[in-house]
């Protein structure tokens, strides 16, 4: 199959509209698209007509290779199923899915549910499993949003890889890294297939420890080769998982009434040295900081209900609640959020929220375990909570893996056996939200950890004047399935 | 001592008043008297007996109180829509000691109908209170049918199961309140109002709702319903017995 289409969530009004990413591989000419809405002749709107992924200097020649576009079509109904099929030339793909609701919903029985997935290594997952476990969630599982909370792909993997320090060698590598994952029908397409979905990246859309020199990759050793790689992985975010090639650098806001999610890419615009932002400095900031004023001051229209503000949920590509890693640590590791100067601004953004009387939720993936945390402040109230859910997938570590696989093998043979022995544990929550900010404003506590590959529903109803949360955990393992529910947090307005 | 948030309010709710007993009134009579003008409107009814079950549940909620004493109610019930005579009145409750048995109670999620004449005897019960819920019964009654399928929501039975050990004193059974488990009743009418849109307990987790916690609720937040902008709770109230 050449033809695939992936549901995409509509930012502007996702109630309303459906955005569908198209992939047309192994081509040469971007293929002229008919549409149908529900088996009815449609003309979407094209966000981004289908082109070639690659273009100018990261082609040679006119090789077959991947056409993206994104189209979007708009007046449907909220919380409605619609069959979307497009025909290229002979062949035609079709893929069935949904708007979001206008609102978090009331009814005893349903709610909203956004799906958690961060971190897929393909090599660590050939059977598909991932893909198997978000495909059987159905009745009150059934995600409406998918959050893909970045390293949907590693580029720069297989580590003993030697990569070319070459544009065109770099783009097309990582082209056909995105047509593994992307392509399906199995696998991690069935995870992209799953719900509307929206992206943000992390270093492994582009290197480890991306915009930095990294010591295990040699292209990373100099200006030039991280300025080939980073203009080669560019352009496949922007061709495979960019949302809104309009707003790049702007945090993406869907609005799911009372439920304002802020999207923040916190890696693609990263200074390497100084560290000054972690935010695009054009846009970044500003787009958060205005959404921070939406959260705060702006009402939804809802006839019945007459507190209609909003919860907001802030969602980044990595922990706020991490502390700065220390020069030395940062220089082989990945820095933090805490490592850059607009750290300070975005906490005093969120800070506005938190003494708003309603519980500001902040999610992530990135660190390879599951944690869900709350902050509390100086009164003793819940203003905070945060959930992660890392890896789906874990990468592999050449070395590290096959010592603690052999740890685990002989664990089991004394009756220990560890099913997740390359996965580490993960550490309770930092004492203190940003502590070098706040002070000791906010004081953390670890809920939940959840160790090994899964992802994570978030299911919000609302009740009361607030809304009530639950979260669960999906293991993926062959012989562990039973999921990990976790008792209910309210999020009432104090 | 359960986690339950403090309102900042510097007086009690004034719309919720003390209205004692006349001399020999039972509590039909007192209904009578002190039941919400206002048919359209919702209205639940906080108990407070003196059986040994009630007994138990009284202290049980002692950790939501500031002196750590046993609470006023034992129990909280809806009224379901009106009748003619109020000891006819329809009434929706988990009762731990309801008054035929409790049959099969998965078939809706330990919801038991009932009728108000249930709790005429003051002696029985000799702490009362009606409050009214700016909700339209209507509306609740729909939440209510739905809820008796839904044990997704609230598994009821669940907690109905540990509030009897507790009350009978099976083996080691403890304080459900203490791992959040609310009084069965009150934690039903909590979900059942929340999906009605209106917050019941704003200082408590929904699951851990017990009559306590409504009776504070009605008592102290009211500062917090003008705030969100919504109608306050207000009601009557009888307390002629206390435990301490």
């Amino acid at each position: 199959m050449s033809l695939i289409l992936h549901p995409r969530v509509a930012p502007s009004d996702p109630a309303h509209r459906l955005r569908v990413w198209v992939g047309a591989f192994d081509r040469t000419t971007a293929p002229a698209l008919t549409w149908k809405l529900d088996g009815q002749p449609s003309t979407p709107d094209a966000i981004r007509p289908i082109a070639s992924v690659r273009k100018g200097s990261l082609l040679d020649g006119d090789p077959p290779r991947a056409f993206s576009g994104l189209y979007e079509f708009t007046n449907l109904q909220p919380d409605m199923t619609y069959r979307v099929t497009a025909k290229a030339d002979q062949e035609e793909a079709g893929l069935t899915t949904w708007t979001l609701p206008a609102e978090v919903p009331f009814d005893l029985g349903e709610s909203f549910n956004v799906l958690l997935v961060s971190c897929f290594h393909r090599d660590e997952d050939r059977e598909g499993q991932a893909g198997e476990v978000v495909a059987a969630l159905k009745a009150q599982w059934k995600p409406d949003l998918t959050l893909l909370m970045g390293d949907q792909v590693y580029l720069d993997l297989p580590t003993l890889q030697n990569f070319d320090d070459k544009l065109v060698w770099l783009a097309d590598k990582f082209e056909r890294d995105y047509m593994l994952n992307w392509r399906g029908p199995t696998g991690y397409a069935k995870v992209l297939a799953a719900a509307p979905s929206v992206s943000l990246p992390d270093d492994h859309e582009f290197w480890n420890n991306y915009p930095h020199s990294s010591p295990f990759i040699q292209n990373s050793h100099t200006d030039a080769g991280r300025d080939r790689w980073k203009r080669a992985s560019i352009a496949l975010y922007e061709g495979f998982q960019l949302n809104d090639p309009a707003m790049s650098g702007a945090p993406i806001r869907i609005d799911v009434p009372p439920l304002s999610f802020c999207l923040a890419d916190t890696r693609t615009f990263r200074d390497d040295y100084p560290l000054r932002h972690s935010l695009d400095p054009k846009r970044g900031l500003d787009g958060f900081n205005e959404w921070v004023r939406h959260v705060r001051d702006d009402t939804y229209p809802n006839a019945e209900r007459l507190d209609n503000k909003f919860f907001g949920v802030f969602v980044a590509g990595q922990s706020l609640l991490s502390p700065a890693a220390p020069g030395l640590k940062g220089s082989i590791g990945d820095r933090e959020l805490a490592n850059y100067d607009d750290f300070p601004q975005i906490i005093r953004g969120l800070e506005q929220l938190l003494q708003t009387g309603r519980a500001v939720l902040c999610i992530t993936g990135d660190v390879h375990w599951g944690r869900v945390a709350r902050g509390n402040n100086r009164d003793g109230r819940t203003v905070l909570y945060e959930v992660i859910s890392s890896p789906s997938s874990l990468v592999t570590t050449v070395g590290a893996d096959t010592f603690k696989k052999i740890g685990g093998f002989f664990g089991g043979l004394f009756g220990k056996r560890d099913p997740w022995p390359r996965h580490a544990d993960a550490p309770d929550a930092p004492e203190f939200l940003a502590q070098d900010v706040l002070g000791r404003a906010i004081e953390c506590k670890t809920i939940h950890t959840q160790k090994g590959n899964h992802v994570a529903l978030l299911s919000f109803r609302k009740t009361g004047f607030g809304l009530e949360l639950y979260i669960t955990y999906f293991p993926i393992h062959s012989e562990i399935r039973q999921p990990v529910e976790l008792k209910q947090i309210d999020l009432k307005p104090q | 001592m359960l986690k339950i948030l403090r309102s900042d309010a510097a007086g009690k709710n004034p719309r919720f008043r003390k209205a004692p007993r006349k001399p020999k009134e039972d509590n039909l009579a007192w209904l009578a008297r002190n039941l919400p003008s206002d048919s359209k409107l919702s209205s639940l009814v906080l108990i407070g007996g003196r059986s040994p079950c009630s007994f138990r549940l009284r202290v049980a909620q002692s950790h939501l109180r500031d002196d750590l004493t046993p609470s006023h109610w034992s129990h909280a019930l809806l009224l379901g829509k009106g009748s003619d005579k109020l000891s006819d009145r329809s009434t929706y409750e988990i009762s731990l000691e309801p008054a035929i048995g409790f049959g099969y109670p998965p078939a809706a999620n330990a919801v038991q109908e009932g009728k108000l004449s249930a709790y005429r005897d003051k002696q029985q019960y000799p702490n009362i209170a009606v409050i009214e819920v700016p909700v339209a019964v209507a509306k609740l009654e729909k939440h209510l049918q739905k809820f008796q399928s839904q044990r997704a929501v609230l598994d009821a039975l669940e907690l109905l199961v540990a509030w009897l050990a507790y009350v009978w004193g099976v083996g080691r059974a403890a304080n459900p309140l203490m791992d959040g488990m609310g009084i069965p009743s009150a934690a039903m009418i909590e979900v059942v109002v929340g999906a009605a849109e209106y917050e019941l307990t704003p200082g408590l987790a929904s699951r851990s709702s017990c009559p306590e916690a409504i009776w504070q609720s009605a008592l102290w937040w009211y500062e917090y319903y003008e705030k969100a902008k919504h109608q306050r709770l207000s009601g009557s109230w009888c307390v002629d017995h206390k435990i301490l």
